[in-house]
């Protein structure tokens, strides 16, 4: 039996519009991790994508539909993994550590939002829920530390995983391995991932917070914690040392020292590749 | 130093894309004990090298490389009977081959130049640039030579990526993103600097520099290192900032005692994410930022002239991270006489 030859292009069709739709969402994956969401236009999306502006427009109505469809496609990958985490430690790593590795993910919930009011709504409304329902596993978290407020420990992970880095090609073996222990553990601060002795002690930093990196030429400019945090780390401390002589001569929480030395130390990191 | 003739080429300076010879006139004015006459070179009437008399005494057109080596070589006898020099440091590419050919015959002229030999200059070629990052000991992205744009719409079957950089043999290097964009740049590159067309795995990281002046017995001199932190739109340098490097140096010095370099040069390398250094290219000359050398109190263009003239230099100073260097535009304004007689002339006198 004969077909008609638009029968026969049919399949071919819904592939060739499947492939497009594919390649317009990975092209805001890429805008996303460059924090480009706010300026995104089509002319911008559719170089990206490849995908011409008349085509994107035959295949979606306008730009906000471009937009929604990547927020629910993406939402509905990380729904997916931090409903499935199982309960407990293992599975909350496991969770975090799934979307540590995904930079789509990271992005949809750390990229800053995009300049369309109903747009922006809807993410930050997306990430206030993925925000309650990953404080809800750690409430429920068994051996929390003592003394600590549930929201100050999801503050911690919630930091964790927006300093991860974004771009594509990042180093996700890295990233996995910040990500083998929950912050606040005590592990974390036997071995914490402080940046290379070396590296440190070679910085120029004036008392204004204003740091230069001699060999890579970078600056940089932290605040006075940070300076503090600095200054010690170039005395060679170990981060037990390190922490206790913060707390002795500022009378700070140690809990408090020990989760801002964590960040400051990848935040460091990032500035002496 | 007294009463020395030094004719400077490349004294082209458009803001998004200077030639180095303004900067090493600039730079030869600034050094102490330099009070010698300058003698600027450029090809174009409107180059403003020729319009500052605060660093060339006096300037003269030449005839564009394309009118071959004998209009080259018949122009600078000419001005060297008008206004005779001891010293000609050409400072653009494309001079270096037809400077090295007409090299014995300058010197009979009494005219000494301090550059690379041919061989030296041919193993630097960006199609070789492998073998000379493995005498260096770091790495260097694969290159290849393309004839054919139609490599860029099958280059994937052979294991590229995209971005990747198209480069002129010569000069230019654009980065194209997709098929389409590399063979306009292909096209665009062939137009202007001929074939074949380089094709060059992109690197991610950023572009640090290294200039130096070899001394044609091994030794790396007066070396100045610097991170770009601000591009023109082609890709040039309009900031940067001093860096010292250990790692980069050492590669450095590996280079020049390997090919036993003389002359200045240019390291250009990309430093990725995880530190590691990759060779982009070497240039035969000083860069166009070569004045920062002097700033930083290492005079490179000065020390070029003392080994030049058989003068034995002075310790550099120690390297000084830091300082930065902010390239601006400026202008100067010229009498219809002087441009007449640039344009009539070929030279302002």
């Amino acid at each position: 039996m004969n077909r008609s030859s638009s029968q026969l292009d049919q399949p071919l069709r819904e592939l060739l519009k499947d492939r497009r739709i594919k390649a317009l969402l990975t092209a805001l994956d890429r805008l996303a991790e460059a924090d480009q969401l706010a300026m995104v236009t089509t002319k911008v999306l559719a170089r990206l994508s490849r995908v011409s502006e008349g085509v994107m427009f035959r295949l979606l109505p306008n730009k906000q539909s471009v937009f929604l469809l990547w927020m629910e496609s993406r939402c509905k990958r990380l729904n997916l993994i931090v409903n499935g985490m199982p309960q407990g430690r293992q599975g909350l790593l496991n969770g975090l550590r799934n979307i540590a590795s995904d930079s789509a993910l990271l992005s949809l919930l750390f990229a800053p939002p995009m300049v369309d009011e109903t747009l922006r709504l809807h993410l930050l409304r997306f990430r206030d829920d993925i925000w309650a329902q990953l404080f809800a596993r750690i409430e429920i978290l068994p051996n929390r530390p003592l003394g600590i407020p549930s929201r100050v420990l999801m503050d911690s992970v919630w930091q964790n995983l927006a300093r991860m880095p974004r771009a594509i090609g990042s180093d996700y073996e890295s990233q996995e391995s910040e990500m083998s222990q929950l912050p606040w553990e005590e592990n974390a601060m036997e071995n914490p991932a402080l940046p290379n002795s070396e590296s440190v002690k070679r910085l120029a930093l004036n008392d204004n917070g204003f740091v230069f990196d001699p060999v890579s030429g970078h600056s940089f400019s932290v605040n006075d914690s940070g300076l503090i945090l600095l200054k010690l780390l170039q005395e060679g401390l170990n981060a037990k040392t390190l922490v206790q002589r913060v707390v002795d001569e500022y009378e700070a929480d140690a809990h408090e020292v020990e989760r801002d030395l964590m960040d400051f130390s990848r935040l460091l990191k990032g500035q002496l590749k | 130093m007294n009463q020395l003739r030094v004719a400077i080429t490349g004294m082209n300076a458009r803001p998004d894309n200077p030639g180095p010879g303004l900067a090493v006139a600039h730079s030869l004015r600034d050094a102490e004990d330099f009070d010698g006459r300058l003698i600027g070179l450029g090809y174009d009437a409107l180059d403003p090298g020729f319009y500052l008399p605060q660093y060339c005494d006096v300037s003269y057109l030449l005839p564009y490389p394309s009118a071959g080596e004998e209009a080259l070589l018949a122009r600078l006898q000419q001005i060297h009977a008008a206004d005779p020099f001891d010293l000609l440091i050409p400072c653009l590419d494309a001079e270096l081959p037809s400077m090295i050919r007409l090299q014995p015959v300058l010197e009979q002229m009494g005219i000494k130049l301090f550059i690379p030999s041919g061989e030296q200059l041919q193993l630097r070629n960006k199609d070789r640039l492998h073998e000379v990052a493995k005498l260096a000991g770091i790495e260097c992205p694969e290159i290849q030579s393309v004839t054919q744009a139609g490599f860029f719409y099958r280059c994937q079957e052979e294991g590229w990526r995209y971005p990747l950089v198209v480069k002129g043999l010569f000069y230019d290097a654009k980065i194209a993103h997709s098929a389409d964009e590399a063979a306009e740049a292909f096209h665009s590159i062939a137009a202007q600097w001929g074939l074949p067309v380089l094709v060059q795995r992109f690197v991610k990281g950023e572009e640090v520099n290294l200039t130096g002046l070899g001394d044609g017995k091994g030794n790396l001199l007066g070396s100045v290192m610097m991170r770009k932190k601000g591009l023109t739109d082609k890709g040039k340098a309009w900031a940067g900032i001093a860096i010292h490097d250990q790692t980069l140096l050492s590669a450095a010095e590996k280079l020049v005692k390997n090919l036993d370099w003389r002359g200045p040069l240019e390291v250009e390398v990309m430093r990725d994410d995880e530190g590691r250094y990759h060779l982009i290219e070497i240039n035969p000359r000083f860069p166009a930022w070569v004045y920062f050398s002097a700033g930083l109190g290492r005079n490179l263009p000065y020390a070029l002239v003392q080994l030049a003239m058989g003068e034995e230099l002075a310790e550099f100073p120690p390297s000084k991270p830091g300082m930065l260097y902010i390239r601006y535009a400026d202008e100067c304004v010229v009498p219809l006489a002087e441009y007449e007689s640039v344009v009539m002339n070929g030279c302002r006198i």
